[in-house]
């Protein structure tokens, strides 16, 4: 079977955002990490937030399908500028219907969705904000 | 859209311009029916099938009339492997087969596995290559057939047939041998090698496909139960009627095959040799199979790093198969790389390049740059990329 790729999932595929590291070990950046080489796909992904709440910055590197790495390139565009809580209730399913995922690609969202959990429950961690 | 720069011959060839000319009369003003013995237009079909088989013979040091013309070489694997176990099921109902086989021995295999036959698939060790050793022992009283490909279609490598086969003469098992990756690739001498059925493909030597030939000895002299029933064609071992372009187009491909093999393969191990040292260049990549004992048409190489689908779905200027196949829910490593022992991302990371008669020096440079470009920049994009580099980064600041 021929895998195939939305335009938009194609367009971050080829033309990544956001793609880099923000330090880890400063106390305004939440980093979370997803998956497994082992399993085919690994996110990272990071956010830097500011003292009104709001995420500044945000980036990704991923290893992993077409899919993934698109998923993480559009989280970073569409969580920044974005209240913490706001980003913090964000689901798989826009990701997937903005990069108009086919069921087989669903789960990569979902690995997006826990990566960016992952790096507003650190940050929360950092600031002692109780989760 | 320009077209990618084709590095896929293995998984089929453009038929060559001298072959389609050949075939061209044979479907327009010469059309008549090899089987119509009553005018010149079934003699003259008569003919030119002859001639081809003829051809098709030469090409592998058999006699012409031990070629049996099939639809291709998956119908000869059908045709030997079957039609061989019903004909000694009476004898014995164990076959020795390699996991590494095309699935068209593997399904059959199944098959008969079906029907009641023992099937014994032997492992191959990280070179891909069967061990003569291992072969020997699978070999049992009851043992009556055993099937081994000369070049496998994924890494290229060339078994030791001569020897395999000199085991089975020993043991008075019958040997069958898939040939379709190996015609036009290496020397294939059936009067010397002791091989008693061989499946022969026309496509993948610039042929036409939907044809192919089985190669079934005549002395000692091999019987076949027929798997296809009808006009008793081809001695009976095949019914229906003789495509006379298809065949025709076979034997014009495997007489330019035979003339032109030592100019072309040290032309093709020449191009085969820059596209490795291009790409070895590169970090983390690793050869599946043996090297030397391999088709120089073949390169099949895996990339740490660098993810399956997303490596094929970079690579949109060169046509080449990968080691993953997909399924509806997720991408599937390859069943050969894996039985060389290679992990499941890496199996998924590889890429069979494969090089033929139309493979310029202009292609190969193209194609090492693109992989470079897509490797790179997939690299670039992954985290346990850069973890890994700032590792040894870290290592050699300690030393």
């Amino acid at each position: 079977m021929r895998m195939v790729y939305s335009k938009a999932l194609l367009d971050h595929f080829e033309s990544p955002r956001g793609v880099g590291r923000l330090d880890a070990s400063l106390p305004q950046v939440g980093t979370g990490n997803a998956g497994a080489y082992e399993t085919g796909g690994v996110l990272r992904l990071q956010i830097q937030v500011d003292q009104a709440g709001t995420i500044a910055a945000a980036c990704f590197k991923a290893y992993g399908p077409p899919a993934l790495i698109a998923a993480g390139s559009w989280l970073t565009q569409h969580v920044q500028g974005r209240r913490l809580d706001e980003a913090g209730a964000l689901t798989h399913q826009p990701v997937a219907q903005a990069l108009e995922f086919a069921p087989a690609q669903l789960h990569w969202a979902m690995l997006a969705e826990d990566a960016l959990r992952g790096a507003i429950r650190n940050y929360k961690e950092k600031q002692g904000i109780h989760v | 859209m320009q077209h990618p720069v084709y590095l896929d011959y293995a998984s089929t060839t453009p038929v060559d311009p001298r072959v389609r000319d050949a075939m061209l009369p044979w479907l327009t003003e010469k059309f008549g029916n090899p089987a119509s013995t009553t005018h010149s237009y079934g003699w003259e079909a008569e003919e030119a099938v002859e001639a081809a088989r003829e051809q098709v013979a030469l090409l592998v040091g058999a006699e012409a009339r031990e070629i049996v013309f099939t639809s291709g070489a998956t119908e000869s694997n059908n045709l030997a492997l079957k039609g061989a176990a019903h004909q000694l099921a009476q004898r014995g109902r164990h076959i020795v087969t390699v996991c590494t086989e095309h699935k068209a021995v593997l399904d059959t295999c199944r098959e008969l596995e079906r029907q009641g036959f023992a099937v014994t698939r032997l492992p191959v060790p990280a070179s891909g290559i069967v061990e003569p050793d291992t072969f020997a022992a699978a070999l049992r009283p009851d043992t009556i057939l055993a099937s081994v490909m000369a070049v496998n279609n994924e890494i290229g490598v060339v078994q030791d047939i001569p020897t395999l086969g000199a085991v089975c003469r020993q043991h008075g098992v019958l040997f069958h041998v898939d040939a379709a990756q190996a015609t036009g690739k290496l020397p294939i001498d059936l009067a010397v090698w002791p091989v008693d059925l061989m499946s022969i493909s026309a496509h993948k030597m610039y042929g036409p496909k939907g044809i192919g030939a089985l190669y079934v000895r005549r002395k000692p002299r091999v019987r076949l139960v027929a798997q296809m029933h009808g006009g008793g064609h081809e001695k009976g071992f095949r019914s229906g009627t003789l495509p006379t372009h298809q065949i025709v187009g076979l034997g014009e491909a495997a007489r330019l095959a035979r003339l032109e093999m030592r100019d072309e393969l040290p032309r093709i191990q020449a191009l085969r040799d820059r596209l490795w040292q291009g790409l070895s260049t590169l970090e983390q990549v690793w050869v599946n199979g043996d090297m030397q004992q391999r088709v120089p048409h073949n390169l099949n190489v895996s990339f740490g790093h660098v993810e399956g689908e997303a490596l094929m779905a970079g690579l949109r200027n060169i046509a080449v198969s990968s080691g993953s196949a997909c399924t509806s829910a997720s991408q599937e490593p390859s069943y050969v790389l894996r039985a060389l022992g290679r992990s499941d991302p890496l199996a998924l990371s590889s890429i069979r390049f494969s090089l033929g008669r139309m493979t310029t020096e202009q292609h190969i440079d193209a194609a090492v740059l693109e992989v470079r470009r897509v490797v790179e920049r997939l690299r670039n994009l992954s985290p346990l990329w850069e973890d890994e580099l700032q590792e040894s980064a870290h290592a050699d600041g300690v030393q």
